[in-house]
């Protein structure tokens, strides 16, 4: 854990100096509960874009990028397919959201943002008070990605936002959060919201819940970045 | 009942091996095991679409590069020797054990997995005896599957993996024909499977071709074998949507095909390759009624 901290600090460092952090922070929706201002939620979820610095840039560190990303999946976007084992991406697929980032590999990313995983609370207030993003209406084909319709993730920003001006919430990949929920053997597991492209529809409701063990990066998990108050 | 169209020469049938043993504990994790292209996504998603089960996609072997690497490499309790180091891997270890505690904790839970069917033997001195689905399809089909996206050929059946073959295989042969290949790897797999690992441990065989032709009684079957349950109405709904004439279909993605095309897939095989396979997995595909006698 000490190398994922060291990582996460030269991580927080380039992504200051190179002006990474705070790029969705301009354009992020300022939220509040119960009238009380909370913080912001980024517009858009992080795109492979995004991912490729944050691994290219960590694998140089020397730090098993494992812990961090999901290597293992031929079907990930972003693989460690380089000459040099640097981490590729189709240029099809850089606008289109992150996925096989561990719990830890979101979390590090974000804090070097100048952000954090939201809470599954704050996520909420992004969504608003419909049954969905978008309102009370059941999801169909045309308002997010999700049930197979695609068969993959989509470019960010393809389907119409929610209420709150916030894209993809629902649909496209599930979004880890911060919170840890202890399963039977007290072990944490950590929430994802929204629900994915593979997901069923009733995942897609704002107040479903998944869990995941937070090693394991997969093809339908990304992050959204919270900025606190 | 689900109704499914008329369907053209595919039915039910029945196989000649004894295809349930129950087990009778529910907190043991089931593991759904198939070959690569044989319908596994959408069984899991079927599984997984029950509001009392839990089911992973491929844990092993989309998280961990080595079981791509070691596919059809049989292991005992412990990896061979020259796996130790792997064993040994602090971020192997961690990711083990969460999995291992997560499989555990709770009732009716487990997984979907294509490239363990050599490693029984280690899953159940990793976690604990495991109640065993064994999804199958027509090997005929699978290679067409296979052959349909030639860029991951050989992360589905990889070259490497013919040195795990028997020594009488013609592996020059093998190398440079992936018909021949992907009939060699099947075979030998399913094989094993059928005729040893599976004989003493409970498990259910299904029939990716049963699922599809027939799916009230599988669907009976295999949640009853899952736990004592029912399908509910997500599972149905789900079957039904499979056949509707409104559904979305598409050609490329397996989950979004047509029944219909799925079932009739191995129709798209030339008769040389065909033959090939049928020589090849003749013994097995007679055994779950691919062939007649």
């Amino acid at each position: 854990m000490t190398e994922l901290q060291e990582a996460a600090r030269g991580w927080r460092n380039f992504a200051m100096a190179t002006e990474i952090a705070g790029q969705s922070r301009e354009k992020a929706v300022k939220l509040t509960i119960d009238g009380r201002p909370i913080g912001a939620m980024a517009r858009h979820l992080v795109t492979n874009a995004d991912l490729l610095r944050f691994l290219n840039h960590l694998r140089i560190s020397g730090l098993d990028i494992r812990w961090l990303a999901n290597t293992a999946n031929p079907n990930l976007p972003v693989r460690p397919a380089g000459p040099a084992g640097e981490f590729t991406c189709s240029p099809d697929w850089l606008d289109h959201p992150a996925t096989g980032l561990t719990w830890y590999g979101a979390a590090i990313y974000a804090d070097g943002v100048g952000g954090r995983l939201p809470t599954e609370t704050e996520w909420m207030a992004a969504a608003g008070p419909g049954e969905y993003p978008w309102g009370d209406s059941p999801p169909d084909a045309g308002l997010a990605n999700y049930g197979y319709h695609r068969g993959s993730t989509t470019p960010i920003g393809a389907f119409p936002a929610g209420v709150n001006g916030l894209f993809d919430l629902a649909g496209n990949v599930r979004e880890w959060c911060g919170d840890a929920i202890p399963d039977a053997a007290n072990r944490p597991l950590r929430v994802v919201k929204g629900g994915g492209w593979a997901s069923p529809p009733a995942d897609l409701r704002t107040s479903a819940r998944a869990v995941k063990l937070p090693l394991m990066g997969s093809a339908t998990s990304g992050l959204r970045i919270f900025y606190p108050e | 009942m689900i109704h499914t169209p008329r369907l053209n020469g595919v039915k039910p049938v029945k196989t000649r091996i004894s295809v349930t043993r129950t087990v009778g504990h529910l907190a043991v994790p089931f593991c759904l095991l198939s070959h690569h292209r044989s319908g596994s996504n959408f069984l899991n998603e079927l599984i997984r679409s029950h509001s009392l089960l839990s089911s992973l996609k491929e844990p092993f072997a989309q998280h961990l590069s080595l079981f791509a690497e070691c596919d059809i490499e049989r292991w005992e309790a412990q990896p061979p020797p020259e796996r130790a180091a792997w064993l040994a891997d602090p971020f192997v270890q961690a990711y083990l054990n969460d999995l291992r505690g997560w499989l555990l904790a709770a009732p009716r839970r487990g997984f979907k997995e294509t490239r363990l069917a050599e490693k029984l033997v280690w899953l159940e001195a990793l976690v604990s005896p495991v109640r065993l689905i064994l999804l199958v399809r027509d090997p005929r089909a699978v290679t067409v599957s296979i052959l349909r996206r030639p860029h991951l050929i050989d992360y589905w059946i990889p070259v490497s993996q013919l040195a795990h073959l028997p020594p009488s295989t013609f592996r020059d042969r093998a190398e440079h024909d992936p018909v021949y290949r992907s009939a060699l790897i099947w075979a030998h797999r399913h094989r094993q499977l059928l005729l040893e690992e599976l004989r003493t441990r409970p498990m259910l065989l299904v029939r990716l071709e049963d699922l599809l032709a027939g799916p009230d009684m599988t669907l009976t079957r295999l949640f009853s074998f899952l736990g004592d349950l029912q399908p509910e109405p997500a599972q149905i709904t789900l079957m039904k949507d499979l056949w509707s004439p409104a559904r979305h279909y598409t050609a490329s993605y397996s989950l979004r095909r047509r029944p219909q095309d799925v079932l009739h897939d191995c129709r798209g095989l030339p008769v040389h390759d065909r033959r090939t396979v049928e020589r090849v997995c003749g013994d097995v595909m007679t055994h779950l009624g691919y062939l007649e006698t």
